[in-house]
């Protein structure tokens, strides 16, 4: 609370004496509010963005209203894939987000994260006993990782997707024809697909939390018995994230 | 910095010129000389930032702290609200002896818009008193479309001329193979009056493959589990930086603009017909 309550008045008839101390304390009253500006001192709906701080002034990345926006993306290389646990994306750079400055989540604050890549190709392992299926376990996954107050975490749940539409049926005819939205391994030209994905990460600690860095990990399901491993190949993609306040 | 009165001292009168000066000092602060130290940390709440407005007519929001523009239709496909695409808006027709390399039914990197994908954004200049060209602001572009390849009549022509007849095969897929039959998205913008023509985000790429309607294929022998990709959703992110640019034509009192940004959709097919059916864009702008 900052609005100026005076116990002093000045003298008001004429002739009367307007005494120092009085005028100081009016004065000072005034001061010490006028350190502490609030919300209180302040109508509904007066405060528009010609007084939010100019970010163009700072070229940290900082914003008024948000902590940071920043972005990493590339199309010109790409990777492949086969890890069967989280692994970076790490070709052309890597799918990571550095902030210019750490982002200090303070409690009740967010952290949002969207993805975006192009998967260009699945390769299916070999069936090396043929009661084991190559499509039987065919999903892979990625996952927002980040590093709250500096250990490296996984922030956000497993967005699956899978190679073919319809798992544990492999080379089926019907499959292929109603697979059409997803499949990915039962055509005869390489396929591309681009998926994208987000997540909002909101500090629920009572206690501030610092990110430095944010990405994206891909791991690949396990083949089924004796299969060898599925692989994926990634190229363009981008990695937004914003500090929200 | 907070106001500062100058103390009248005990014992001595209070003079009007002390009086003025105190007046004074308290008008200038209230008018011009508050700064940010002067607030309280963690005290605005959302009532104190000026509202936003709601463009009714379009599904747009104006906010203090930033745009909303949304470019939405969701609908069934069923031909009512489609946006087409086709391959014979190309005007390079080329040689359709080579037509997997050249002519409409080739990738050569011209791309037609998509019709209700796109945005017309007048961000506001830098509100620094400073000329500058640095940050105006931030966008942030979300979105997927719906499409749909269909009617592709000139299959045979997009295969390699010492091949007719041939059909794709799961091993040694040719080179002139990947690319004739593939319908590529791309995020494209411009800035009027700065760049002459759509510019291709090159990372915001997406395909499908394929068409509907095998029966228009005259002897072919491909099957049906060759290339069902014949529709797909596609998403799109998108994140860019609006500079403060110049307007070189006003001098000597340069300020800086940013001038009006379009964004949109844009495909490359190689089909007589595809179209767009869902289409759901949505641009954040975070000013600077």
């Amino acid at each position: 609370m900052s609005i100026v309550t005076t116990g002093k008045k000045n003298a008001a008839n004429p002739g009367d004496i307007i005494s120092p101390a009085k005028a100081n304390a009016i004065y000072n009253e005034i001061a010490a509010s006028s350190a502490i500006i609030d919300n209180s001192n302040t109508r509904s709906d007066s405060i528009s963005r010609r007084h939010l701080f100019d970010l163009s002034e700072q070229m940290t990345g900082l914003h008024p209203t948000f902590h940071q926006i920043q972005t990493k993306f590339q199309d010109s290389n790409s990777g492949v894939y086969s890890s069967t646990s989280y692994v970076d994306v790490a070709h052309g750079g890597g799918m990571i987000i550095n902030f210019v400055v750490p982002v200090v989540l303070r409690p009740g604050e967010a952290l949002r994260m969207q993805a975006s890549l192009n998967m260009i190709k699945c390769t299916l392992g070999a069936e090396v006993n043929p009661g084991d299926v190559k499509l039987a376990n065919q999903y892979y996954f990625f996952k927002f990782y980040g590093d709250p107050n500096g250990v490296s975490t996984a922030l956000s749940p497993d967005y699956g997707y899978s190679m073919s539409s319809l798992p544990d049926v492999a080379d089926n005819l019907y499959q292929n024809i109603i697979s059409s939205f997803s499949d990915k391994v039962q055509q005869k030209c390489i396929v591309q697909q681009r998926e994208a994905f987000s997540y909002v990460y909101i500090n629920k600690t009572g206690a501030n939390v610092t990110f430095t860095n944010v990405r994206v990990k891909v791991r690949i399901q396990p083949p089924q018995g004796t299969c060898t491993q599925n692989t994926i190949d990634i190229k363009e993609y981008r990695l937004v994230a914003l500090g929200v306040r | 910095m907070p106001y500062t009165p100058t103390p009248f001292v005990a014992a001595t009168p209070v003079t009007a010129s002390d009086l003025n000066a105190n007046n004074d000092a308290l008008r200038k602060y209230i008018n011009k000389e508050i700064i940010p130290a002067d607030y309280t940390a963690d005290t605005f709440v959302t009532s104190d930032i000026l509202k936003g407005e709601y463009y009714n007519v379009v599904p747009d929001h104006q906010f203090t702290t930033g745009d909303m523009y949304t470019q939405n239709a969701l609908v069934d496909d069923d031909g009512g609200n489609r946006q087409y695409y086709s391959s014979t808006i190309k005007t390079t027709l080329g040689d359709i002896t080579y037509a997997h390399t050249q002519g409409q039914w080739g990738i050569m990197d011209q791309y037609q818009i998509i019709a209700e994908t796109g945005k017309s954004i007048y961000f506001e200049a830098n509100n620094s008193a400073v000329v500058n060209s640095n940050l105006a602001a931030k966008i942030i572009i979300t979105g997927h479309i719906g499409a749909r390849n269909t009617s592709q009549y000139v299959y045979n022509e997009n295969k390699d001329p010492t091949h007719v007849g041939d059909t794709y095969t799961y091993s040694g897929i040719p080179l002139w193979a990947l690319s004739p039959i593939e319908t590529r998205f791309y995020l494209f913008y411009q800035i009027e009056g700065f760049t002459t023509g759509w510019v291709k985000m090159p990372d915001t790429k997406a395909q499908i493959f394929g068409m509907e309607e095998y029966a228009n294929i005259s002897n072919s022998s491909i099957d049906l589990n060759e290339t069902q990709l014949d529709r797909r959703i596609i998403p799109f992110l998108f994140e860019y930086d609006i500079p403060n640019l110049w307007a070189v034509s006003i001098t000597p009192d340069q300020k800086p603009q940013t001038l009006a940004w379009r964004f949109a959709l844009g495909v490359e097919t190689t089909l007589d017909i595809g179209w767009v059916n869902n289409r759901i864009m949505t641009f954040e702008v975070f000013y600077a």
